[in-house]
Formats: structure tokens, C-alpha cells, sequence
């Protein structure tokens, strides 16, 4: 640690003193946030299902540029 | 076919590994919502503490302290500690008052001699709260990048799982009004990140904790040694190793969205890029012993990532080996090689109308933006020459009376060198895109750098920056740490 670190470590115990002293958190704060990453969690798996189902048209794109090429050439 | 015949195509067909390569992430990545880690259901608020080095940051480091305080995270978990590494400008007076303006959450911590790097200023506040003890889990970010609100609480629910040691987000270009350089980024960010790492989820081994957002758990931290590599280039795919061999498991989350800013001119990213590339020559070299090694390696030794790590790190090198090999066949047996040339170019079509396509089904928002940059991405010039090697009868008939009409002749030695031409352009592109930095630095000259990157292509450059980092780690240059200028261009949209 630097010749800076115990003024940094004072600094950061004033910071915590503060933190002590300031208003406690709302309760329903944690419960709400959550509840809001479990609807998080419903709408990221569908986006993830999207991009399975997308690749099928994509996958048969490439196969019909692959077939118009065995045929023409 | 003669040995000596098939030897040569087998070096034209190795031109064709790295898009095999990125067709296999692309078909992975598809796969991501069935084949990875579960997400935890639920939601874990670990006590987090947050490092942010900074040198000379004043233009963005208000910004983001302020929008770390907005994070949707539970008050009293989070605490922000800035490290400013003797920075000569105002960013300690705008770090002490975002301090006071936010008591308990943001920290500045001050080294007054600096200059020795990034990951000597984040093992600086490391050491700091080490000692301090109060942090469950420790999150390493850049000082310009904006985290949306929900990122940091989807990252921490993965530590719900014991066998996570960390997570890192989905690192996206948010320069706005983005140029062309910035758009070029955020459509390859699609494929280096939404992608690659939606792959490596389902191998189960993760190539790199994005150095703009890591968040390792501290049991993770502590067995790799609670510090942060200082010995190479690449501190974050280090730790990345470091702690999948101590047994920890590492995942992306494609959800926890952090825009960064990166650079707007090709100069900036020459050097960025160059950097990254030494970096990844140390890390294969210092990690030699884990690759098709899982007794050693763990997830890390399996030959899909293998396969993965080494298209890339030796596409400079396949480039130049399909090249040989086409100019080989055209001495030994023009037909032969034409033959095998059009093969190689169509199996280019495929892999780029996949990985393409896929790219704006992965990343919708982006891909809307960033889409032109999409196609042109292997440049125009590779374009016009998958058109001609695919299906050359059409080409003929639209070219040749074209040339006609304009008074050039198409026999004599015209064919002959347009065909060479073609032939070295995957290893001669790379000279261009190289020159083409060069022409951004020329006064006067310095307009036709865009127009010449589409022509050229990203992708060449991004081969050239990485030839020129081999290079450069081979002559064993100093490592100096150059840092990418932040000039605050994150646009307001982004920002909460």
C-alpha cells in the first residue's frame, strides 16, 4: 500500500460513518427489486427462445442459396 | 490431383477455419436458451463493491458516479470506490464532490504516484478494501462506461449458484451520435460479445470478463490471490483463467447491458486493438499448458474452445497460408485452383450470410442501427469477389460486355492479373487496411479513410491490427499501457 493508504482507509471509514448515520433503507426496497428480477428472468428466456427460433429461417436461407448455386453451376 | 495438388487446397481451405469457427459460436449461441448454466430464479444483493480506475477522467467520471448512484440496487450493498491514479486534471475536485453528494456509496481513493497502469491502480483499491472486509463481491469497471439500471442486480443473481465465481455483462458501443468507426464496433460487438460469449456459455468456458464490467465473488477473488494480474497486456482474460482453474465458474449475461464509449478514429483503435492482440500472445503463451488439456485446463482445456481461442489468434496466419496455397495451385494448375478458389469463396457466402443474418436476429436494436456496417463488414472489395467466385456465369455476363462498352479488352493479361489479384486479396487486405490508417493521419487525405474502410473492409483491419500486436510482442516492445481517450460521448438517451 502507497504512504496514501491510511488516509484513503480514513476516508473510506468516514464514508461508512456517514453511511451509518444517513436514513435506513426502505424494508420493501430488496423484496421489490426482487420480484422485478424474476419478470426479468420470464422476459430474457423468451428473448432467448427468439433467437433459437430465428436461426431456423436463417439456416434454410443459407440452404437455398446453397442449392441455387449447385444448380446454376 | 497430385499430393502436392491436395496439400495446397487443404492451406487454401484453411483460409475458411475462422468462419467455420464463427459459424460454430453463431450455431452455439442459438442453442444458449436450452445448453447453458441455469439462471438462478431469484435475486441475490450481495454486499458489492465496486472499483473504478481513473486517470485524467474529468469528462466522463460525474457521469458515471451519478449513474451508478441511480442502479437498481438495494441501498447500504453497494459501495463505489474510485481510484484515481494521480490524475492531473480535475477528476479528484468532481470524485470528492460526487463523495459528498452521495455519503456512504462513493469512495476516493487518491494514489499520488501513478502512471504504472490499469491493473496497478485497480490492486491499489483492491488492497483497500481487503482490509476493509466489507465486500461479498468486488465489480471492476471502466470509468466511462454507463451500466443500465437493472445490470448489476442481473449479474449478482447468478451468484445464487455456488459454482459461479463470476459474472461479466454485455459490453455494447454507446458513443451517440455515433461515426462510422463507432458503428463498424457496435456490429462487431454483436459477434465478439452477444455472440462469442453466449457460445462459451454453452462450452462452459469464458474467454474474458469484459474489462469494462467483471464482478467476481470474493471467495473466487480471494483463491486466485485477491489481486489483479500485472505481467501482461490482458489482466482481465487472466483473472478470467485464473479463476476457471481454481474452479470457478464464469458466465455472461447477455441481459446486463453497459454501454462503453470507444474509439472514433482508426488511429485510437489501431492502438487499443494492438494492445488487446499482445495481450492475447501472452495469455496463450503463459496459459500453454491448459489448451486440448482438460486434465489441466478444466472447461478451458475442451477442443471447442480451443478450436474457438485459435481460429482467431492465428487468422493472420491462415490468411496468409490460404493465400500460398491458392498462388501454388495457379503455378502448378490454373484450372485447379480456380476451382478450388471458387469453392473457398462460397463456402464464404454461406458463413457470411449466417453469421450476418444471425447478428441482426441476436441484437435487434443495434443491428437497426449499425446494419450497413453489418454488410460491409468484410468490406465491399470481398463482397464484389464472393459475388464473382459464387456465381461467376452471372458476373460474366453483367462484366465483360460492361468492360466492353468502356473499351477494355478482356483477354491478353488482364484475366490473369485480375485473377492473381483476387487470389492474394485475404493476405493483401491487410496491407490496405494498414495503409488506410496511415491515410487517416494524412492532412488533406483524410476523408477518403471511411469511404476506403467499406471498401476495404472492418474485418481485414481487425487482421492487420492483430498482425501488427504479433509483431510487436515478437520485437518484445516495452508494454506501455495507452490509454483510449474518453471525451463523454455516451449519448444522454443511454444514461438514466
Amino acid at each position: 500500500m502507497s504512504a496514501r493508504g491510511p488516509l484513503a482507509l480514513i476516508g473510506v471509514l468516514d464514508g461508512v460513518l456517514r453511511a451509518a448515520l444517513a436514513p435506513a433503507p426502505a424494508p420493501t426496497q430488496a423484496a421489490e427489486l426482487a420480484e422485478r428480477t424474476v419478470q426479468d428472468d420470464v422476459a430474457e428466456r423468451r428473448f432467448e427462445l427468439g433467437i433459437f427460433l430465428r436461426a431456423i429461417p436463417i439456416v434454410l436461407i443459407v440452404l437455398a442459396v446453397l442449392a441455387v448455386r449447385l444448380l446454376v453451376v | 490431383m497430385t499430393v502436392l495438388e491436395w496439400f495446397l487446397a487443404a492451406l487454401v481451405l484453411c483460409g475458411a477455419l475462422p468462419q467455420v469457427s464463427g459459424c460454430y459460436q453463431y450455431a452455439l449461441a442459438s442453442v444458449h436458451r436450452f445448453r447453458r448454466r441455469p439462471t438462478p430464479v431469484g435475486a441475490s444483493f450481495p454486499r458489492v463493491a465496486i472499483i473504478v480506475p481513473a486517470w485524467n477522467e474529468e469528462a466522463v467520471i460525474g457521469r458515471t458516479l451519478d449513474q451508478l448512484a441511480a442502479l437498481e440496487y438495494p441501498a447500504g450493498h453497494l459501495r463505489v470506490y474510485v481510484v484515481d491514479d494521480a490524475s492531473t486534471d480535475a477528476t479528484p475536485d468532481r470524485v470528492r464532490a460526487k463523495a459528498a453528494q452521495y455519503p456512504g456509496l462513493v469512495f476516493h481513493l487518491r494514489r499520488e504516484k501513478g502512471g504504472e497502469g490499469k491493473a496497478h491502480t485497480i490492486n491499489h483499491g483492491l488492497t483497500i478494501i481487503r482490509e476493509e472486509g466489507w465486500y461479498e463481491a468486488v465489480m471492476v469497471i471502466d470509468a466511462d462506461v454507463i451500466l443500465t439500471p437493472p445490470a448489476l442486480r442481473r449479474m449478482t443473481r447468478h451468484l445464487l449458484d455456488p459454482d459461479v465465481g463470476a459474472v461479466t455483462a454485455y459490453i455494447k458501443e454507446g458513443s451517440r451520435p455515433g461515426n462510422t468507426v463507432n458503428r463498424f464496433i457496435a456490429f462487431e460487438y454483436i459477434t465478439a460479445q452477444g455472440a462469442a460469449r453466449r457460445a462459451q456459455n454453452v462450452l462452459g468456458a469464458q474467454a474474458c470478463l469484459a474489462g469494462g464490467a467483471q464482478l467476481i465473488r470474493r471467495s473466487s477473488f480471494e483463491a486466485i490471490g485477491g489481486r489483479i494480474d500485472t505481467s501482461t497486456l490482458a489482466e482481465d482474460t487472466v483473472t478470467t483463467f485464473k479463476v476457471q482453474m481454481a474452479g470457478g465458474a464464469v458466465v455472461f449475461d447477455p441481459h446486463a447491458i453497459v454501454w462503453a464509449e470507444e474509439p472514433r478514429d482508426l488511429g485510437g483503435l489501431w492502438r487499443q486493438r494492438v494492445r488487446w492482440a499482445r495481450g492475447n500472445v501472452q495469455v496463450t503463451s503463459a496459459f500453454r499448458g491448459i489448451w486440448f488439456n482438460r486434465a489441466r485446463g478444466g472447461p478451458l482445456g475442451g477442443i471447442g474452445f480451443a478450436f474457438i481461442w485459435f481460429s482467431i489468434f492465428l487468422m493472420p496466419l491462415l490468411m496468409v497460408l490460404s493465400t500460398a496455397g491458392l498462388l501454388g495451385l495457379f503455378f502448378i494448375d490454373e484450372d485447379t485452383s480456380v476451382h478450388v478458389f471458387r469453392t473457398l469463396w462460397f463456402l464464404t457466402l454461406l458463413t457470411y450470410l449466417f453469421i450476418t443474418l444471425s447478428s441482426f436476429s441476436m441484437d435487434p436494436e443495434t443491428a437497426k442501427r449499425c446494419w450497413v456496417q453489418g454488410v460491409c463488414f468484410p468490406g465491399l472489395v470481398s463482397l464484389a469477389i464472393i459475388a464473382y467466385a459464387s456465381f461467376p456465369s452471372l458476373l460474366d455476363d453483367l462484366l465483360v460486355p460492361a468492360l466492353h462498352d468502356l473499351g477494355i479488352s478482356t483477354t491478353g493479361a488482364l484475366p490473369t492479373v485480375a485473377l492473381i489479384f483476387v487470389y492474394v486479396w485475404p493476405t493483401a487486405c491487410m496491407g490496405f487496411a494498414w495503409l488506410n490508417c496511415r491515410l487517416e493521419r494524412v492532412r488533406g487525405l483524410r476523408w477518403a479513410a471511411m469511404p476506403m474502410l467499406y471498401l476495404v473492409g472492418y474485418g481485414p483491419l481487425l487482421c492487420a491490427i492483430t498482425t501488427a500486436g504479433y509483431l510487436k510482442e515478437l520485437r518484445g516492445a516495452d508494454m506501455v499501457w495507452e490509454k483510449t481517450e474518453k471525451t463523454g460521448h455516451i449519448g444522454a438517451e443511454l444514461t438514466p
